[in-house]
């Protein structure tokens, strides 16, 4: 599955969601890098272009501040990973993190209606 | 977080490759080839070594890493450069060194706080006559109380009073010692507290008891430092006091060698004199404290009105009628300031020619670094990056300069201490604080900045050039740096060829009287002799040095180098006048032995006897003054202020003698017979034949032998005091000179680098000169014409700048001008000297360049 842009239709990520889209993608388990950065793409439908550097930024980002803890493994691939896994740090600032999207884009949405009725 | 472990860079690589491989593993569905896939993974991630440069770059201190890197290779550049860097490390260390040794200097002298609570509000208060240029008078008691009552602005104010004292000793004769005589509220007033026991009360000053309060070398020399000695008794003349504290090691006031403080009214003196004295009777010192938040300017005027009522008030006393306001620490540091200022400056000048040396040697370095610039700008060092590198590298070699630059000064400032005039108060207390190693860090940096601006900045231009390090900008700004320096060089060596010059002068001055082979020492009897003992105690003592093998002659005089004049005279016929001469006993074949010539009349004889008629020998400066077209021979005058004032004869006029230093005019002055003018005190002077060093400890026994209760004294040369007199010229002149020589040999560095350089940078051209035919004389004028005209353009602005800035030393020469025609025709002379010498060098390695050579060069 190509995850490099071939369309218009991919849009870049707002900033501040990676974190969030990150945490959200580990609440099912741990994860490794690429197989975050696949399933973030494909749960969007392939909308969203995750920049691998970005990710990877992110992702030491989170370790720091104490979110995601990460280990070598072994992946489904039969090779060496590392893996991070949501700590219970990290799920609290996802039920936060959520919540105040959902209040962002609630808001955003009630002033955009108008203007999309117009249309 | 900083105390979890740092994750490895390689740690994080290792994940990127684990991240592509899966990508490919993904992608392998699609391609055919694992090559391929591994190539699109690749092409979909981006540009992994940015990557993993935002990892290494995130959370570091990135600033401290780029110093770091800068830092070793400033080191090995340097180390690989041994010669270049030791030039360097050497000028920037002395120019930090001696700013540092001047500025311990001034740190203790001038900028640290005085030894007592809140110093900037104690000022000593004086009378003063301005019209007849008295400005430090004393006060009597009586005018002091009024001062103390009708003063608002300040706070309190005490009245004190020197005296000597023989303290007994076990073995030998008693030491003669200073106590100051002070009232309950001197302690209070200045804010200091005794190491041991308590200060008086008011109430044991009223009652005049006898109680005494030690300095703390007193009570360790005497005492052994006990605590026991409170309670003792102190013999102090022939009285006793009980000794009731000790002062700290720091409390020196107000005399230096003060060792007793007593009350006032202790003193045999009070009752005797002091206690009806009458409000002529101005010999007390005064010290006041002002109120907090009062200005000098209010008390001044404040004092300056009480001063003129009590003028009016009391016309018969014939008091000073002003009253002059003094902080103490203008008091203390007056005279020094402006010598410590001037040398402080003259250090400054001399860093400031270190760092102009060290900016055009960087700068000749940095043409020679081309290629390393190069490289660098082709690896991608950006601007900022080049001027980073450059400074560390400057401030590598300032700290090194530094450091060194600090160790010379704490020699330099032994040296100081040791070889420095005594009149500097406080001198023996400088040393290298805290203070003064932050001032030379900050030293440190300002040379590190002020030498690699430029080459900073040009290695931020010459990016955009491909030849960017030797451009005529460039040349030119070497060439500035040069005249700069060689203007600081020509402004110092003025100064101190000034100095140097009223120094000579004053030298050259003729003293009056022959003081090679002279000895002198002051015998004090103290009180508890007569006059006739006194007469009759010195007559012996001149005799027995006399007859002390070596010694040609022997005399007495009050006091051979220090004379104050007297209130006023009456000139026989004439009003009583206030510009009166100096009055002072001798004893013996004084003007045989001091080697002052008789121009008029007789010398005394033992005829002039204590019941013979008055008589005086004045000098020269006297007969002029005060009978300008007359014969001065039998003419008679008297001193109102003195008691009895017997009508005075002239019998013999003598030649001027300097007893006011050499470098005031001889003022007016009378000698009297010792018989007829009785002291207690005298200093007697002995004429040797052979060296007087040897000789004088036979003197002094020969005397001391005399009488076992007068005070051991010391005997020195007459050379020695007066070299003392000179003691703060000579070292003002030679360290001025000493500054001035460095800077003279800094600027002939930077002068022969330059051309160095100049020579190195043309050998082309003057192959290609030599081969179409100049010769050797062509290209040794080519050399010299380059620098020769920097240094002649140095010069001429040095010159005007001197001409401004001498004005500043102009209360500290002798005898010549600020603007000496003869110091601003020999400095630039010198200068121009050091410079032909320093481009010899070069120039005779560029006229025996091998055209064949030079032409092949580069």
């Amino acid at each position: 599955m190509p995850s490099q842009n071939t369309g218009n239709e991919k849009e870049a990520l707002l900033q501040g969601t990676l974190d969030l889209l990150i945490l959200r993608t580990l609440v099912l388990g741990s994860r490794h890098g690429q197989g975050i950065a696949r399933l973030i793409q494909r749960q969007s439908d392939e909308v969203f272009l995750v920049d691998h550097g970005s990710l990877y930024l992110a992702l030491q980002r989170l370790e720091d501040k104490g979110w995601v803890k990460a280990a070598w493994g072994v992946s489904e691939n039969n090779r060496k990973a590392r893996f991070y896994t949501l700590t219970a740090k990290g799920r609290k600032q996802l039920a936060q993190k959520t919540s105040q999207w959902r209040r962002v884009a609630k808001a955003i949405s009630r002033i955009l209606a108008p203007g999309e009725a117009g249309v | 977080m900083f105390w979890r472990k740092k994750r490895p860079s390689n740690d994080f690589a290792q994940e990127i490759n684990s991240h592509l491989a899966h990508e490919a593993d993904d992608l392998q569905q699609n391609e055919r080839r694992r090559a391929d896939a591994e190539a699109a993974a690749r092409r979909s991630f981006g540009n992994v070594t940015l990557l993993q440069e935002a990892f290494y770059q995130r959370g570091r201190w990135l600033l401290w890493d780029q110093l770091s890197r800068d830092f070793r290779h400033a080191f090995r550049l340097f180390w690989r450069r041994p010669g270049f860097s030791a030039v360097v490390v050497l000028t920037l260390a002395l120019g930090i060194g001696s700013n540092t040794a001047i500025f311990s200097v001034i740190n203790a002298v001038l900028l640290r706080p005085l030894p007592y609570r809140e110093p900037a509000r104690l000022a000593m208060l004086w009378s003063e006559d301005p019209a007849h240029n008295v400005q430090e008078g004393r006060v009597s008691l009586l005018n002091f109380a009024d001062w103390k009552a009708r003063s608002r602005t300040f706070e309190d104010m005490t009245p004190f009073i020197g005296q000597t004292f023989l303290l007994g000793s076990k073995d030998g004769p008693p030491e003669r010692m200073r106590s100051a005589r002070i009232s309950a509220n001197f302690f209070p007033l200045l804010g200091v507290e005794p190491i041991l026991g308590r200060v008086f009360s008011p109430d044991e000053e009223s009652r005049g008891e006898s109680v005494a309060v030690l300095s703390y070398g007193l009570w360790q020399r005497r005492f052994g430092g006990s605590s026991q000695v409170l309670g003792s008794d102190l013999i102090l003349d022939a009285r006793k006091s009980r000794i009731i504290g000790v002062m700290p090691a720091s409390f020196q006031y107000p005399f230096a060698d003060t060792q007793v403080w007593e009350p006032m009214t202790a003193h045999p003196y009070w009752a005797a004199r002091d206690r009806a004295s009458p409000r002529s009777s101005s010999i007390w010192y005064a010290l006041g404290r002002i109120r907090p938040g009062t200005g000098w300017q209010e008390a001044q005027s404040e004092l300056t009105v009480i001063g003129r009522q009590l003028q009016s008030e009391h016309p018969e006393s014939k008091n000073l009628p002003g009253i002059r306001v003094v902080p103490l620490y203008t008091q203390t540091t007056g005279r020094i300031r402006l010598s410590l200022i001037v040398l402080f400056g003259s250090v400054v000048l001399m860093l400031l020619i270190a760092c102009t040396n060290v900016a055009n040697l960087l700068l000749a370095r940095g043409s020679a670094r081309e290629r390393e610039f190069s490289v660098r700008r082709a690896l991608g060092a950006g601007r900022v990056a080049f001027t980073a590198q450059l400074l560390t590298e400057s401030l590598v070699l300032s700290v090194a300069g530094g450091s060194l630059g600090l160790a010379l000064a704490a020699s330099g400032l032994k040296a100081l201490i040791a070889f420095g005039p005594r009149d500097i108060p406080r001198l023996e207390e400088a040393h290298i604080d805290p203070h003064v190693l932050l001032f030379t860090l900050c030293l440190s940096l300002f040379a590190a900045t002020a030498s690699a601006l430029w080459p900073a900045m040009r290695s931020g231009t010459a990016l955009a050039r491909s030849r960017g390090w030797n451009t005529i900008a460039d040349r030119s700004i070497r060439n500035v740096l040069v005249v700069v320096e060689f203007s600081i060089a020509l402004v110092l060596l003025a100064g101190a060829g000034l100095m140097l010059h009223s120094f000579v002068l004053l030298q050259s001055v003729n003293p009056g009287f022959r003081p090679e082979k002279l000895l002198v020492m002051r015998i004090d009897l103290h009180i508890g002799k007569t006059a006739d003992q006194q007469v009759a105690y010195f007559r012996e003592a001149i005799e027995r040095a006399r007859f002390v093998p070596g010694v040609r002659s022997a005399a007495a005089i009050t006091d051979l180098l220090r004379s104050d004049p007297e209130d006023s005279v009456e000139i026989e016929g004439r009003p009583p006048q206030q510009n009166a001469p100096c009055d002072d006993g001798i004893a013996g074949p004084f003007f045989e032995t001091a080697g002052i010539p008789l121009k008029q009349g007789r010398f005394f004889s033992d005829q002039d006897r204590r019941d013979s008629p008055p008589v005086a020998i004045i000098n020269e400066t006297m007969a002029r003054l005060y009978w300008p077209n007359d014969d001065p021979l039998e003419k008679r005058f008297r001193f109102p202020s003195q008691q009895p004032n017997p009508w005075i004869t002239v019998v013999g006029v003598t030649g001027d003698m300097h007893r006011q230093g050499l470098e005031n005019q001889v003022a007016p002055q009378v000698f009297r017979p010792h018989a007829q003018e009785t002291d207690d005190m005298l200093d007697v002077i002995v004429r040797t034949s052979s060296d007087p060093q040897t000789i004088a400890p036979s003197v002094q026994s020969a005397i001391q032998s005399l009488d076992k209760t007068v005070a051991r004294f010391n005997v020195t040369t007459v050379d020695q005091l007066l070299g003392e007199q000179t003691a703060s010229r000579r070292f003002q002149t030679s360290l001025l000179g000493l500054f001035s020589l460095a800077a003279l040999l800094l600027s002939a560095i930077g002068i022969y680098g330059l051309m160095h350089f100049f020579v190195a940078q043309r050998t082309n051209e003057i192959g290609v000169r030599m081969a179409l035919g100049a010769r050797q004389s062509n290209i040794l004028a080519l050399v010299f014409r380059q620098g020769l005209t920097l240094a002649a353009i140095g010069i001429v602005t040095g010159v005007l700048g001197a001409f401004a800035l001498t004005r500043l030393l102009s209360t500290l020469l002798y005898g010549v001008t600020p603007t000496d025609i003869a110091t601003f025709a020999t400095a630039p002379a010198i200068l121009l000297g050091v410079a032909s010498l320093a481009c010899w060098i070069p120039a005779r390695r560029a006229s025996r360049i091998d055209p064949m050579l030079a032409l092949r060069h580069d």
